[in-house]
């Protein structure tokens, strides 16, 4: 683009003309944002499905619905389009969206390896889901990868040619990952505005930044560990397999090293998001800025040394068990200290509930369930009971549905009026918080009582004795899964129904930060001419003295 | 503070090139370092 003519008017969409050249050439971070945002939106109701799958099956004791073959495929996807799918790329979507407006930058430092980062994801996921594909609507092959998500050689490699194909789509998803963690730091670090100091910024951006180098960190260790696979595989190495010399426990190592960090991939960034809403709607700045700064700092150094928290039970010296057990307690230090400076940003706060605010309160609410259950998981011997079965399942799904994926939810309703300029349809947004904060304890809450009976995770089926509560779990998945399509529902509303209120500025009352100085809907160019940034504008006041 | 220049905009896109070649780097030296833990562990 001409250097004078974007400077003549600033103000004006130059939106490309024609779907190809908006959408498929899309160099726009909003464009970029939006995609992301669709793409995860349709892999967390295809993975919803699976999930469904899952509950029906488990619905009753004794085989109903499925093989058992294929209910491991379900598991296995499941996981995997949530994961990689659904949480990740909602979070990254927020970040092109959001980042640039927050900082004063005018785009993404690299607009090009953007538009990269977004469309390898739609070929990834077609590659890991053409198996299963083939196999539900033709019939032909023997469906997707059956052995977990977390891949472990020698199960993950007693499936079929899926094999190749998971491994493929998880390397692009990787590279997508990456391009996408480089872009972010380049951004936050070279493309602020004047005056947006790093300790200026808000806590969303800083827990980003952090949350890409965790990235860059772990994503080419599960690149390296899923290529030892494929050779294991197809070319007669024997990394994981004793029959050559290898070894089969070092896969569980090199995949925990990249899964742990990976876990807080998924929740440093709610983090970040919990932390914008909580203090514009207690309208009271953020409580101690600097140490959710430094506690979100501290908890993705923890997050190298804790993976073999995963492996307690494969055998490992005494003194190996212990520095894993503490390490892992440590955790909770830093984690407490955010949660309790966010209720004291709360507290005497002249506070409203609208819809944000409510999936804002049940994470932290919900999310501490979850922090806690990973702390009994963390004591060693304790684990050696609850390691492989419900108590385990019902753990991570508190830190990831109630934790990462409510978060996102609050951030959506937070930041929809500024995306549409309309206010999103309050009462539904209520409804859609209760019926989905009610359901989802329905859903995952029994599930710490069967695992604490015993009740091993990736079964299809199981003893009459943990039949009462799988119902209840399965009736409350059911209405989980139900409750989204009013999500759904409430955010195409909002993108097309004319009618609706039109969004302020500002959008909430106690909101501050650049973004909101911003019109609603923003223009398609913004801060192409960096802002003149003041105190008053900054999200959580001047902190940096 | 306020700046109408494009040029200090310029400037900020190069040091970001700097920035994402460098990182670059690290991913690939992390990718290696894995490998070849691999290749020394098994
Ligand atoms: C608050 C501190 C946390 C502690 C102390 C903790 C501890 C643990 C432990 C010890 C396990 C292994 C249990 C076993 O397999 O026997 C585990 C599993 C898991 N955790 Fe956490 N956790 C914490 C937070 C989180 C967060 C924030 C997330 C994600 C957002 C998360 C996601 C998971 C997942 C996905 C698994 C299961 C992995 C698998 O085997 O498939 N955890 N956690
Ligand atoms: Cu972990």
């Amino acid at each position: 683009m001409a250097h004078d003519a974007s400077t003549h008017h600033d103000d004006h969409d130059h939106k490309p003309h024609g779907f190809v050249n908006r959408w498929l050439y899309a160099t726009n971070h909003k464009d970029i944002g939006t995609m992301y945002l669709v793409f995860s939106l349709v892999m967390f109701f295809l993975g919803g499905l699976m999930a469904m799958v899952i509950r029906g099956e488990l619905m009753f004791p004794g085989l109903q619905l499925i093989e058992p073959e294929f209910f491991n495929q379900m598991t296995t996807m499941h996981a995997l389009v949530m994961i990689f799918g659904a949480v990740m790329p909602a979070f990254v979507g927020l970040a092109n969206w959001m980042i640039p407006m927050m900082v004063g930058a005018p785009d993404m430092a690299l607009p090009r390896m953007n538009n990269w980062s977004f469309w390898i994801m739609p070929f990834a996921f077609t590659t890991l889901l053409l198996p299963l594909a083939l196999k539900v609507f033709f019939d032909i092959g023997g469906g997707g990868p059956a052995g977990g998500w977390t891949l472990y050689p020698p199960l993950s490699l007693q499936g079929g040619d899926s094999v190749a194909f998971t491994i493929f789509a998880v390397h692009m998803m990787g590279i997508s990952s990456i391009m996408g963690a480089i872009n972010i730091i380049a951004t936050i670090l070279n493309m602020r505005a004047p005056g947006m100091d790093l300790l200026k910024m808000p806590v969303f951006v800083w827990s980003w930044l952090i949350t890409a180098f965790l990235l860059i960190a772990v994503m080419p260790v599960l690149a390296g560990a899923v290529t030892m696979l494929l050779t294991d595989k197809f070319f007669g190495t024997t990394f994981f397999s004793a029959t050559g010399g290898g070894d089969p426990v070092m896969f569980q190592h090199i995949f925990w090293f990249f899964g742990h960090p990976e876990v807080y991939i998924m929740i440093l960034p709610a983090f970040g998001i919990v932390s914008e809403i909580i203090p514009t709607f207690s309208r009271k700045p953020l409580f101690g800025y600097k140490a959710m700064v430094y506690a979100i700092a501290s908890i993705a150094f923890l997050s190298f040394i804790v993976w073999a928290h995963h492996m307690f039970t494969v055998g490992m010296p005494l003194g190996g068990e212990l520095f894993f057990m503490y390490a892992t307690m440590l955790i909770a230090v830093p984690t407490g200290i955010k949660v309790f400076n966010w209720v004291f940003t709360m507290w005497k706060g002249s506070m409203t509930f609208e819809t944000p605010m409510l999936f804002a309160l049940a994470f932290v609410i919900l999310f501490s369930i979850g922090g806690f259950s990973g702390l009994m998981l963390a004591i060693v011997p304790a684990d050696f009971q609850y390691h492989d079965t419900y108590f385990v399942v019902a753990h991570f799904h508190y830190v990831l549905v109630t934790g990462a994926i409510f978060s996102v939810m609050a951030a959506v309703y937070y930041w929809l009026p500024k995306w549409t300029g309309r206010m999103y349809n309050e009462r539904l947004g209520k409804i859609h918080f209760w019926a989905s904060a009610i359901s989802v304890n329905v859903l995952f809450f029994p599930q710490h009582f069967l695992g604490l009976a015993g009740m091993p995770r990736r079964i299809p089926d199981y003893n009459v004795a943990f039949a009462d509560w799988n119902l209840v779990s399965s009736l409350g998945g059911f209405a989980f899964g139900l409750t989204q399509l009013l999500f759904a529902y409430i955010v195409w509303d909002c993108s097309r129904n004319k009618s609706l209120a039109k969004a302020t500025d500002q959008v909430w009352e106690g909101a501050h930060g650049l973004e909101w100085t911003l019109s609603s809907p923003p223009p398609y160019h913004s801060f192409t001419t960096p802002p003149v940034i003041t105190d008053s504008m900054l999200a959580h006041g001047n902190v940096a003295h | 503070m306020i700046t109408t220049d494009r040029s200090e905009l310029d400037h900020r896109r190069a040091a970001a090139k700097l920035t994402a070649w460098i990182l670059a780097g690290v991913v690939f030296g992390i990718y290696g370092l894995f490998w070849m833990s691999g290749v020394l562990g098994s």
